[in-house]
C-alpha cells in the first residue's frame, strides 16, 4: 500500500484497534464513547468562546489568546475523534500528524500565555475595580461639592456686590428727583452732599470688588523668605493715621522670625487682622495688640490678639468670615476683610480660627 | 385704624433720608422712628413695646450690620413678645437675590419692596396695614 493523500490515510497493514488485542465490546465502546464525548465537548467549547469574543469584542483583553485557545481545543478534540476512529480505521499516520499539529498549537498557546501572564496579572479584580470606582466617585463627589460651594460663594458675591452697587445708585436716583423738585437752597446743598457721598460709596465698593477679584486670581510670584516683623512694620506704616488715633501698645513676639510664603499674601493677612484690631478697639481702655508667631507640630502660627470690643461668637461664628457681613457699624468697613483673609489662608492650605469675648477682646490665629 | 407710626430699620442713612422725606410728603402726621439695624429696633420694641393705641408698620431692610433683617424677624418670631401677633412688616431692600426673596416669604411679612421706595408702593402698604 503506497502513499495516498501524502500517506496520511495509509494503514500499513496495522490492524484496526478492535482486532488488536482482546477488546470486549463493553471495554471497546467504553473507550470509544469516552473519546467521542471528550471530542464533542472540545468542539463545543470553541463555539462558546467564539460567541463570547463576538459579544465582548470591544473590551476583551488578550483576544489573540482566546483565538489560540479555540485552535488548541479544536486540535485536542480532533485527536480524540481520530483516536476513536482507530478502532475501525487504523490511520496511525494521520493520528500522529494531528497529534504533532496539536503539540505545536499547544506550545504556541503555552508561550502565548506566558507572554501575557505579567500583563494579565495587572488586570484588576472586580473588587479592586469597585474600590477604584468608589474612590473615584468619592473624589468626584468631593470636588463637585467644592465646586457647588464655590458657585454659591460666587452667587452670593455677585448678589452682595450688585446690592452694594445698587443701593447708592437707587439713592442717587431719589436724591436727583428730590433736587429737581426743590427750590430751597439749603435742601439742595444737603442733597448735593448726599449725592457726593453716594458716588464715593460706589467707588469704594468697586475698589473692594476689584481687590477680591485680584485675590482670587493672584499667581504669587513673590514667594520667598518673608519676615513677620518687616511685614508688620509695613502694615503699620500704611495705616499711620489709624495708628495715631488708636495709640496702641503693640507687643511683638516672633518666636518664628520668618516664613517661606508670598509677601503680598502675608501682608494682606496681617493688614486685615491688625487694622481690625485698630478699628474695633474699646473706648474704655488703652488698646493693646499682641502679634505673635510660634511653631507647633511642624506648623507656623501667627496670632493677633487685642483687648478691643470683641464679638459674641455664639451666634456669629459662621457669619464672621462671610462676605459683606459686619458686626459693628460705628466705623467704616465693608465686610470683606475677614472673608479675604480666610480665602487667602485656605488657598495656601492653612486655616484661621478665632476666639473672642464681648468687651474683652479678640484673638485671630492663622495656621500656615 | 390707619397707620400712624412707621418704624424704619435700615443702616443706609441716605436711603432713610429719602424714605423719611417721601413718607412726610405723603402724610406729615405719621411718626417715623428710624433705627440703624435690627438689634436697635429689637431693643426698642422690647423696651417700649408697640403701643396698642398706635398702628405700626415696620419697614425693614435685609442687609444690615450687627443684626440683619432676617435675624431680627427670627428673634421676634422666637421671642415671647406680644407684638409678634400684630406686627406688620414690609421688607424694604435693594437685594434682588432670589434666596432673600424666598427667605422673606418664609416669614409672615406683608410684602417686599425693592428699593427705591416709591410713593405708590408705600401708599399701597399704608392702605393694606391700615
Amino acid at each position: 500500500m503506497e502513499d495516498d493523500f501524502f500517506g496520511l490515510l495509509t494503514t500499513n497493514k496495522w490492524p484496526p484497534r478492535w482486532v488488536c488485542g482482546d477488546w470486549t465490546s463493553l471495554h471497546g465502546w467504553f473507550y470509544i464513547l469516552s473519546d467521542l464525548s471528550i471530542g464533542l465537548a472540545y468542539f463545543a467549547i470553541p463555539f462558546i468562546l467564539f460567541y463570547f469574543i463576538r459579544k465582548r469584542k470591544n473590551d476583551l483583553p488578550f483576544v489573540q489568546i482566546f483565538w489560540l485557545f479555540i485552535l488548541f481545543i479544536l486540535a485536542c478534540g480532533t485527536t480524540h475523534f481520530v483516536d476513536a476512529a482507530l478502532f475501525w480505521f487504523p490511520a496511525y499516520h494521520l493520528s500522529g500528524t494531528i497529534l504533532f499539529i496539536t503539540g505545536i498549537i499547544s506550545w504556541v498557546a503555552v508561550v502565548g500565555l506566558v507572554k501575557v501572564l505579567p500583563e494579565a496579572l495587572q488586570l484588576k479584580t472586580t473588587d479592586e475595580l469597585e474600590t477604584t470606582v468608589s474612590t473615584r466617585t468619592d473624589e468626584l463627589l468631593a470636588s463637585n461639592k467644592k465646586l457647588r460651594e464655590i458657585n454659591s460663594d460666587l452667587d452670593n458675591f455677585v448678589y452682595a456686590a450688585s446690592h452694594d452697587l445698587k443701593s447708592p445708585i437707587n439713592n442717587k436716583e431719589g436724591l436727583i428727583a428730590m433736587l429737581k423738585s426743590t427750590d430751597n437752597k439749603e435742601v439742595a446743598d444737603e442733597v448735593f452732599q448726599k449725592i457726593e457721598q453716594s458716588v464715593s460709596k460706589v467707588r469704594h465698593t468697586i475698589d473692594q470688588i476689584s481687590s477680591v477679584v485680584k485675590i482670587q486670581r493672584t499667581e504669587e510670584q513673590d514667594i520667598g523668605e518673608v519676615f513677620f516683623n518687616k511685614v508688620l512694620e509695613e502694615v503699620l506704616e500704611e495705616n499711620v493715621n489709624l495708628v495715631e488715633t488708636a495709640k496702641p501698645q503693640i507687643i511683638q513676639n516672633f518666636a518664628v522670625d520668618s516664613i517661606h510664603f508670598s509677601h503680598t499674601t502675608l501682608k494682606s493677612i496681617m493688614y486685615n487682622l491688625v487694622t481690625n484690631a485698630l478699628k474695633y478697639r474699646s473706648a474704655e481702655r488703652d488698646l493693646e495688640i499682641q502679634v505673635r508667631t510660634f511653631s507647633r507640630e511642624n506648623h507656623t502660627y501667627l496670632s493677633v490678639e487685642d483687648n478691643g470690643l470683641g464679638i459674641d461668637l455664639s451666634q456669629n461664628r459662621e457669619k464672621l468670615f462671610s462676605i459683606f457681613s459686619r458686626f459693628h457699624d460705628h466705623v467704616e468697613g465693608s465686610g470683606i476683610g475677614l472673608f479675604m483673609v480666610k480665602r487667602l489662608v485656605e488657598k495656601k492650605g492653612g486655616d484661621i480660627s478665632v476666639a473672642s469675648e464681648k468687651n474683652k477682646g479678640t484673638t485671630f490665629t492663622v495656621k500656615f | 385704624m390707619p397707620v400712624n407710626r412707621i418704624i424704619l430699620v435700615d443702616d443706609d442713612e441716605i436711603s432713610n433720608f429719602l424714605s423719611i422725606s417721601l413718607i412726610r410728603k405723603i402724610d406729615p402726621e405719621i411718626e417715623i422712628i428710624p433705627f440703624r439695624n435690627g438689634k436697635e429696633a429689637l431693643d426698642y420694641l422690647k423696651n417700649e413695646g408697640l403701643s396698642k393705641r398706635r398702628s405700626n408698620l415696620i419697614l425693614l431692610d435685609i442687609r444690615m450690620p450687627v443684626m440683619n433683617g432676617f435675624e431680627f424677624l427670627e428673634e421676634i418670631h422666637n421671642s415671647d413678645l406680644k407684638i409678634k401677633d400684630f406686627m406688620r412688616v414690609v421688607i424694604l431692600s435693594s437685594s434682588d437675590n432670589p434666596r432673600d426673596l424666598e427667605r422673606a416669604k418664609s416669614f409672615e411679612v406683608l410684602g417686599y419692596i425693592n428699593k427705591p421706595l416709591k410713593e405708590e408702593s408705600i401708599c399701597t402698604y399704608l392702605k393694606l396695614a391700615g
